[in-house]
């Protein structure tokens, strides 16, 4: 295999960080591999995942006996599968489309069994040395970030907060700031990424390139660790506030102990609270407020109705804004007023 | 929802023109860009916004020779009447964003970096600029107001539009909350008010009404006077000092070219 061309092989989204011309040979040995290896692997069945996202931004058709290159990693999404950073030479899961392969402990049922890919081997270096997110992460920085950050969270998938997020990076820069945003918990995936891209951010990047292909199952440090790196590297381009994205509904592990950790908290400046409809927003206002968070406004798929928005604001008292106010460089830039944000000095 | 064009003039003494639009949700803005010969860097652009009589073009000339003696680039954006009737009130209309916009193509045109600009505006203009500064402060290097005809005053009490409290109507953007938000950035700012000494008449064009006249008073001058005092309660009650100054232009009434004819657009250049 050390002439194989690992070129040929559809990397996926996860390893975007990473040469595919480092990629010169196979460890076949799958028992040591560790979350964030590089997997060559061989697609074997098409299921949930019929494409695969690419590190350029655009998707691919999968098919049987395509080669694949993904990292290992677990995944947790609610809409999809619950997986796990372990390997089977039989036969793995394709656990996320931008990448990941591991083992599915449990799945949505509205969703087909997942894309099964075969594992040929770990992906190693010219020295020999097995190829893994985490050594190509960006530096850490030396000290903390004073960025101001306002903290994107939700109900769950799907309740808003991308739309959300994207909006607010949009208004943020009409409004004359330099946005970076962030996503700081989930699996790596070109969706959000791109959405924020689009939205016309001064600067974009999540925990993967942290080094994390996923955050799930990773300790809390590490994480808070992959946060501090992003946001020290959001302020060294110049940027003037940064909106961050955390995956998932507020009770996923890993948010929930981002949330209740006072010290991990303290990069927060404010946050904004995405969800579906009037209970969703009490119950997770309430929950939020456990760990002495009140959010500066509601949004989301709530904020569609202006009815739901009534009961919403009655039952809590926060005002919920709808994706066209978070677009509004007015609406936007209150928002950013209320985090203290001021001009950051001009990048070297 | 938005889009742009340019018309490239020829080169005219002593700037070189522009001449720039922008469309928001429908209405277009268009404004004319007046280069330097040098410019001088790391100068905020001088944003200067004409009155009701929409004399965009006598705004420019008239700051195109401090401007060009400063190297300050000089941009006039022109509301026309039909499609933007009341432009200096900010709500049901969106003048910041087309400012905003316009900004944002100065820049990509490569023109100059609109992150910051010096805004002046006089009378109708004056109105629109301290509106425009008070819900993005940050984009405001030095504010110039000339000759406002009433002020949206940095007053927790009065209702909007006269202060910052809820307005009695219902809004289509809840600016009085947006610009509260704003207001200690705002009294931050340095400000500039300017108006003609004798701009005590209560001509057509002056917003007439027992509250306005109760509260700010019952001309030009009076207003003015009266603004400068609220911002300076207002910062100083939020530990501000603030950084404000009012010049009465000796023998001037409302008028613009009477105000330029006795140095105002060199005043502004300079302070």
């Amino acid at each position: 295999m050390d002439s194989f061309d690992f070129k040929t092989a559809k990397w996926c989204f996860a390893t975007r960080r990473i040469d595919p011309n480092l990629a010169r040979g196979l460890c076949h040995d799958l028992s040591m591999t560790m979350p964030g290896d590089l997997i060559l692997g061989r697609v074997m069945s098409i299921g949930n995942h019929r494409r695969i996202q690419l590190p350029t931004g655009r998707p691919s058709m999968l098919y049987a006996g395509d080669l694949v290159v993904l990292p290992c990693g677990a995944r947790y999404a609610p809409d999809q599968f619950e997986g796990l950073a372990e390997l089977d030479t039989a036969g793995s899961d394709m656990l996320a489309g931008g990448g990941c392969i591991g083992r599915m402990v449990q799945r949505n049922e509205r969703i087909k069994p997942p894309t099964r890919i075969q594992p040929l081997g770990r992906i190693t270096s010219q020295n020999g040395m097995v190829l893994n997110t985490g050594d190509f992460a960006l530096s850490a920085h030396a000290t903390p970030a004073k960025i101001p950050v306002i903290c994107v969270v939700g109900t769950s998938m799907n309740s808003g907060k991308t739309t959300a997020t994207a909006a607010l990076a949009h208004g943020l820069k009409q409004a004359g700031w330099k946005t970076a945003v962030l996503k700081g918990t989930g699996t790596g995936a070109f969706g959000d990424y791109n959405a924020y891209v689009d939205a016309g951010a001064s600067y974009v990047a999540d925990f993967t390139d942290a080094g994390m292909v996923t955050t799930y199952l990773e300790p809390l440090p590490r994480i808070i660790a992959g946060i501090d790196t992003l946001l020290g590297e959001a302020e060294t381009r110049g940027c003037d506030i940064a909106v961050m994205e955390l995956a998932d509904g507020v009770f996923q592990q890993e948010t929930a102990a981002l949330l209740a950790d006072p010290e991990a908290r303290t990069r927060f400046s404010k946050y904004l609270f995405a969800c579906a409809d009037a209970v969703a927003a009490a119950g997770g206002v309430a929950e939020l407020a456990r760990n002495g968070i009140r959010p500066i406004a509601l949004t989301g798929m709530l904020s569609c109705s202006p009815m739901a928005v009534d009961e919403a604001q009655a039952a809590t008292g926060i005002q919920v804004l709808t994706k066209g106010q978070l677009l509004d460089p007015a609406y936007a830039n209150t928002l950013a007023a209320r985090t203290g944000v001021r001009r950051a000095p001009q990048a070297a | 929802m938005f889009d742009a064009a340019m018309d490239v003039l020829p080169v005219t003494k002593p700037m070189t023109v522009h001449k720039l639009s922008v469309a928001v949700k429908g209405r277009v803005l268009s404004a004319e860009i007046r280069i330097p010969k040098v410019t001088t860097p790391g100068l905020p652009p001088l944003v200067a916004l004409h009155g009701i009589s929409r004399k965009a073009k006598s705004i420019a000339d008239a700051f195109s020779i401090p401007c060009d003696a400063k190297g300050q680039i000089l941009i006039t954006p022109h509301f026309s009447r039909k499609q933007w009737r009341h432009f200096q009130q900010i709500g049901t209309y969106r003048p910041d964003r087309a400012i905003l916009t316009l900004l944002d193509l100065v820049q990509q045109m490569g023109f100059a970096s609109t992150e910051q600009v010096d805004i002046f505006g006089y009378s109708g203009g004056a109105q629109l600029a301290h509106r425009f500064a008070m819900l993005y402060p940050q984009r405001v290097a030095k504010l110039h107001l000339a000759a406002a005809g009433w002020y949206c005053l940095p007053d927790l009490k009065q209702a909007f539009p006269m202060g910052l409290a809820p307005s009695t109507k219902r809004l289509r953007a809840n600016v009085p909350a947006l610009a509260h938000n704003q207001l200690r950035n705002y009294l931050d700012l340095k400000l500039r008010v300017y108006v003609g000494a004798e701009d005590r008449h209560r001509d057509d064009a002056l917003r007439k009404n027992p509250e306005v006249d109760d509260v700010q008073g019952r001309h030009r001058l009076a207003r003015a006077r009266h603004y400068c005092d609220a911002f300076r309660i207002a910062a100083t009650a939020r530990g501000i000092t603030p950084d404000l100054t009012l010049t009465e232009i000796p023998n001037c009434v409302h008028s613009f070219s009477d105000c330029a004819r006795a140095g105002l657009t060199t005043l502004v250049c300079n302070s």
